[in-house]
C-alpha cells in the first residue's frame, strides 16, 4: 500500500523527467543542443507566476475537471484498479478537456477540439480494444488479479495488443505525425488557445500524470520483470520521440486510418490466437 | 386483494383517460390537475408493486368474460382495416389483412383442433412489474411534463387520453399471460403510437405515422404468426407454458424467431429502424414517451420473457447479440451526422436498445441483470433528456444543435439536466456504464460482441460530446425563466438517476433480481447462473461518486468568486466575428448513404437469425 501511495506521487516528477528528456533528446535528434532537463519545470513555474487570465469561467471549470479525473486515472491505475473503469475515467478526462475547448467562441479552439474528439474516436476504440484482450487472457480486469502472482509475462500472450498499445501511445504522445488537435501551424494551440497562464499549466500537470501512465502500461506487460519492462518501457519512450522527429502531420483521417487499419486488425488477430489457444 | 392490487397500473390510467380528457375541456387548470393527480397515482402504485417484493400470482380475472379478447382483437384489426381505408394506404390494408387472416386460421381451425385448455388472460410476476415500474415512472413524470408543454397546442384532450390510454395497453401487455390478450394490446400500442405520431395533423407526420404503423403492424403479423404456429406445435396459448418447453426441434422454434422478429419493429432495430427517427416529428412528451417509457421497450420485454428459450438454440443467442451489436454500433454512428436534437436522440435510443439485446443475447444471468438495468437507466436518463430538448424547442422554436449554442449561460437548468442525463448515457459512475462493464466482463465468454460494444462506446462519446461541446459554447445570452412543472419531473429524474446508481447494488437486488426470476417459479434465466453478488466486486463505485463529486463541484465552487475578465479569444488580434458550425460528416455519414447498406445487412441478419435455428 505504501508503495502504491509513493508510486502516486513521485509520477508527475517522472512525468518532468519525460518531459524534459523529450525535449533534450528531440534536439540532439534535429542536432541542436536543448534545453537543461528541468526546463519543463521552469515553464511551470513562469506559467503560474504569470497574470490570470481566462475567457469565461466555464474554461476553468472544464479544465479543472479534466485534471482531477486524469489524477484520479494515475491514482486509480497504482492502486491496481479495474481496467475498464480506469479507461471510463482516462475518457472522461479527455471529453471534459474537449468541452473546456469547445465552450469558448474561438474557431481555432473550436477547430483543435474537434480534432482531439476524432482523436478520442481514434484512440479509445483501441485502447479499450486492447484491455478487452487482456481482461480476455487473464480472466479478469482487476489489476491486482492480473498482477498477483504470475509466473510468465504477459506480454507472452499478447504481443500484437502490446504493439497495438505502442500506436495508441504514438498518437497520445501528441507529436507528429498525429499532433492533430493542436497543430501549431494550422489551429494555433487547439483546445489549449484560450488558455493561459496557470490554467494552461493545468494542462501541462495533467500531461505529467498522462504520460508515465501510458508507458506504466507497457510495464504491467511485462510483470513479474518489472527491470525488463522498465527498459523496453524505455526503448520505447525513445522510439516515440524518434517517430515524432522523423514524420509530418498527417490528417484526422490519416489518424483514424493509422488506428483501424493498423491497431484493430492486430488486436483482433491476437484476441483469435487467444481463443483458438 | 393482491390481484387488485396488480391490475391498478392497468385501471389508473383507463380511468385517467376519459377524466383527463373531459377536464381538459373544461378548462386548463381543471386537465393539468387531473393529469397531474393520475400521473402522481400511477408512479405511487408502479413504485408499491415494487416494493411488494417478488411475487408470481396469475391474476383470475374471469369476470372480463375470456370470450371478450375474440371480439376485440377482430374489432382492432377492422380498426386498422378502417385506418387504411381511411389514407387510402395499400400497405397498410395488406398487413391488416393478413392479421385477418392469420387470425382467422388461428380461430377456426387451430383452435379447436390444438388447444387444452385456455390459460388466465393475465399473470403478475417480476419482470412485469419492473416493465410497469419503468413505464409508471417515466411515463407518469411525462405526462406531468406535458401538462406544461402541451399548454398552448391543439388537441390536448386528446392527446392526454391518448397518452393515458397508451400507458394503460402497456402495462396491460406487460401482465397478458394469455398471447391472445398479448397480442390485442400489443396491436394497441401500435394504435395509439399512430395516433399520437400524427397529432399535429400535418402531411408530414401523416406520413411519419403511417410508416411507424406499417413497421409495426408488420411486426403484429410476426407476432400473429407466431401464436398460430406455437399452438400448433406445443398446443398452448400461454406465455408462460412456452417459456418452459424443453427439447425444442428447430422447425417449432420458428414461433420464437417469429416473436423476436415482432420484437424488433418494436423496438426499432435494424432494419426497421425508421419508424422511431420519423416519429421524431411528434410533440416532444409523445416522443419521450414511445421511446423511454413505452413502446419500444414493449419488443424488449418479449424479447426477455423468452430468453429462457434461446440456451436450447446457442447459434441463434449468438446471431441475436449480433443484431443488438450491429444496433449498438450503427445506430451511434447514425448519430454522428444529425443536428437534430430529437433525431439524435432516436439514433441514440436504437443504439441503447442494441446494447440491451445483446445482454439478452449474452443470456447470463448476470448479463440479464445487466441489461434490465440498461433498460431502467435508459429509460429514465432518455425521458430526461427528451423533456430538456422539449424545453429548448419551446423556448427558441429549435431544435438544431446550431441554435443551442450557449445554452449553458442561457439556461443553466436545461443545460445542466442534458450535461446529467448524457452523462449517466455514456459516463461512469452511472447505470449505463455499469451495465457496459458487466457486459465486457461477460465477453470472455462471448467474444464474438466484443468489436461491437467497444466501438458502441466510443462512438457514443463522440457524438454526445459534440453536443454537449455545443452547448457549452459562447456568445453568453440573456437567462430564460423556467416553469416549474418543467423543472419538477427533470429533477426528480436526475435524482432517480443519481440515487439509482449510487445504490446499485441495493437497487439491483430490490428492483432487478425479482424481474430475472421467471413466471412458474424459480426458473433460472439463462445458462451460467452467475447471481448478482458478483455485482459486489464493483465495489468502487461509491469512492467513484466521490471522486465525481470532487471533480465537478469543486471547481464549480472555485469559480464562483471569479469575475468574468472579458478577455476575448484569440484571432490574430482582431475582434472575432465568426460564427462556425459543427462538424457533423453528413456527406459521409448520412442517411442518404448509409441508410440503404444498413438497412440490407439488418435484413440479412434476420435471415440469418432464421437459418442459424436449422443448424
Amino acid at each position: 500500500m505504501i508503495l502504491n501511495i509513493v508510486l502516486i506521487l513521485i509520477t508527475p516528477l517522472i512525468g518532468l523527467l519525460l518531459m524534459g528528456l523529450d525535449r533534450k533528446i528531440s534536439a540532439r535528434m534535429q542536432n541542436r543542443k536543448g534545453p537543461p532537463l528541468a526546463q519543463p519545470l521552469y515553464d511551470l513555474i513562469k506559467l503560474f507566476s504569470k497574470k490570470e487570465e481566462y475567457v469565461n469561467t466555464s474554461t476553468i471549470v472544464f479544465a479543472l475537471t479534466h485534471l482531477i479525473f486524469m489524477v484520479a486515472t494515475v491514482v486509480l491505475f497504482f492502486l491496481l484498479q479495474d481496467l475498464i473503469v480506469i479507461f471510463f475515467t482516462l475518457t472522461l478526462s479527455i471529453v471534459f478537456l474537449i468541452l473546456g475547448g469547445f465552450s469558448t467562441r474561438s474557431p481555432y479552439s473550436y477547430l483543435g477540439s474537434h480534432r482531439e474528439l476524432m482523436q478520442l474516436l481514434a484512440i479509445e476504440t483501441l485502447f479499450l480494444m486492447i484491455i478487452v484482450t487482456i481482461g480476455v487472457s487473464e480472466g479478469s480486469f482487476s489489476l491486482e488479479d492480473i498482477i498477483a502472482g504470475r509466473s510468465y509475462p504477459l506480454f507472452f500472450t499478447l504481443p500484437l495488443s502490446f504493439a497495438a498499445l505502442f500506436l495508441v501511445v504514438i498518437v497520445k504522445m501528441g507529436k507528429p505525425p498525429f499532433d492533430i488537435p493542436s497543430a501549431h501551424s494550422e489551429v494555433v494551440q487547439g483546445p489549449y488557445t484560450e488558455y493561459s497562464g496557470r490554467w494552461y499549466a493545468v494542462f501541462q500537470i495533467s500531461k505529467m500524470f498522462e504520460v508515465p501512465f501510458f508507458f506504466a502500461i507497457f510495464v504491467v506487460f511485462f510483470m513479474p520483470f518489472l527491470l525488463v519492462g522498465l527498459i523496453v518501457a524505455a526503448f520505447l519512450f525513445f522510439l516515440s520521440l524518434l517517430v515524432g522527429n522523423t514524420t509530418s502531420r498527417t490528417t484526422y483521417k490519416g489518424m483514424l486510418k493509422f488506428t483501424y487499419l493498423y491497431g484493430i486488425p492486430l488486436v483482433l488477430v491476437n484476441l483469435a490466437g487467444l481463443m483458438l489457444l | 386483494m393482491e390481484d387488485l392490487l396488480a391490475i391498478w397500473p392497468v385501471v389508473l390510467p383507463l380511468i385517467a383517460a376519459p377524466l383527463a380528457a373531459l377536464a381538459y375541456r373544461r378548462s386548463e387548470w381543471l386537465g393539468s390537475s387531473t393529469v397531474i393527480f393520475f400521473a402522481v397515482g400511477i408512479i405511487l402504485t408502479t413504485g408499491y408493486l415494487v416494493f411488494l417484493g417478488a411475487r408470481d400470482i396469475p391474476l383470475h380475472l374471469d369476470i372480463l368474460g375470456l370470450d371478450l379478447i375474440e371480439i376485440l382483437d377482430y374489432g382492432l384489426i377492422l380498426v386498422f382495416l378502417f385506418i387504411a381505408w381511411r389514407y387510402r394506404n395499400a400497405i397498410v390494408g395488406a398487413l391488416a389483412s393478413a392479421q385477418l387472416v392469420l387470425l382467422l386460421v388461428l380461430d377456426l381451425y387451430a383452435k379447436p383442433l390444438h388447444l387444452d385448455s385456455t390459460p388466465v388472460a393475465f399473470h403478475l410476476d417480476g419482470l412485469a412489474v419492473m416493465m410497469m415500474f419503468i413505464s409508471g415512472v417515466a411515463g407518469g413524470m411525462i405526462l406531468i411534463y406535458a401538462t406544461e408543454y402541451m399548454k398552448d397546442e391543439r388537441g390536448r384532450s386528446r392527446f392526454f387520453l391518448f397518452t393515458f390510454l397508451f400507458l394503460a395497453v402497456m402495462n396491460a401487455a406487460v401482465l397478458s399471460d394469455n398471447l391472445m390478450w398479448l397480442f390485442f394490446f400489443w396491436e394497441m400500442t401500435t394504435l395509439f403510437s399512430f395516433l399520437l405520431i400524427n397529432h399535429e395533423r400535418t402531411e408530414e407526420s401523416l406520413s411519419s405515422a403511417m410508416t411507424a404503423l406499417w413497421m409495426t403492424l408488420l411486426g403484429g403479423v410476426f407476432l400473429i404468426g407466431g401464436i398460430l404456429w406455437a399452438l400448433m406445435e406445443f398446443g398452448t396459448l400461454s406465455l408462460g407454458d412456452i417459456v418452459l418447453q424443453e427439447g425444442i426441434a428447430p422447425l417449432a422454434f420458428i414461433p420464437i424467431v417469429l416473436f423476436a422478429f415482432a420484437s424488433f419493429t418494436k423496438s426499432a432495430l435494424y432494419p426497421f429502424q425508421k419508424w422511431l427517427v420519423r416519429a421524431m416529428v411528434a410533440p416532444t412528451p409523445v416522443s419521450a414517451l414511445l421511446h423511454s417509457a413505452t413502446m419500444v421497450n414493449l419488443g424488449l420485454y418479449l424479447l426477455f420473457r423468452l430468453s429462457p428459450l434461446y440456451e436450447q438454440f446457442f447459434l441463434f443467442a449468438i446471431v441475436l447479440s449480433v443484431i443488438g451489436g450491429f444496433a449498438f454500433t450503427f445506430g451511434a454512428v447514425q448519430a454522428i451526422p444529425q443536428d437534430d436534437s430529437k433525431r439524435l436522440l432516436a439514433y441514440s435510443t436504437i443504439s441503447n436498445l442494441g446494447l440491451v439485446v445483446v445482454s439478452i443475447g449474452v443470456g447470463t444471468r448476470i448479463a440479464f441483470t445487466a441489461g434490465l438495468l440498461l433498460l431502467f437507466f435508459h429509460a429514465i436518463a432518455k425521458a430526461l433528456l427528451f423533456m430538456a430538448v422539449g424545453v429548448v424547442y419551446k423556448k427558441t422554436g429549435s431544435r438544431s444543435f446550431e441554435d443551442m449554442s450557449s445554452l449553458l449561460m442561457r439556461m443553466p437548468i436545461v443545460a445542466n439536466m442534458i450535461y446529467i442525463g448524457v452523462f449517466a448515457l455514456v459516463a461512469l459512475p452511472f447505470g449505463t456504464f455499469i451495465t457496459k462493464w458487466i457486459l465486457l466482463q461477460s465477453s470472455q465468454s462471448f467474444p464474438v460482441i466484443i468489436p461491437f460494444v467497444v466501438f458502441g462506446t466510443a462512438i457514443s462519446v463522440v457524438y454526445y460530446v459534440q453536443w454537449l461541446g455545443r452547448i457549452a459554447s459562447e456568445p453568453p445570452r440573456k437567462r430564460e425563466a423556467l416553469e416549474t412543472n418543467y423543472v419538477i419531473p427533470m429533477v426528480v429524474m436526475v435524482i432517480i438517476i443519481f440515487v439509482a446508481s449510487l445504490f446499485v447494488i441495493d437497487f439491483t437486488n430490490m428492483f432487478v433480481e425479482p424481474a430475472v426470476v421467471l413466471r412458474g417459479g424459480e426458473t433460472p434465466v439463462g445458462y451460467g447462473g452467475v447471481g448478482v453478488n458478483e455485482l459486489a466486486g464493483f465495489s468502487t463505485i461509491v469512492p467513484l461518486f466521490v471522486l465525481l463529486i470532487v471533480a465537478v463541484v469543486l471547481p464549480l465552487i472555485f469559480v464562483r468568486s471569479k469575475k468574468p475578465v472579458g478577455v476575448n479569444p484569440y484571432f490574430g488580434g482582431q475582434p472575432c466575428n465568426l460564427s462556425f458550425r459543427g462538424f457533423y460528416f453528413k456527406e459521409q455519414l448520412g442517411e442518404k448513404r448509409l441508410d440503404l447498406p444498413l438497412i440490407s445487412m439488418g435484413i440479412f441478419l434476420l435471415f440469418l437469425l432464421l437459418v442459424v435455428v436449422f443448424i
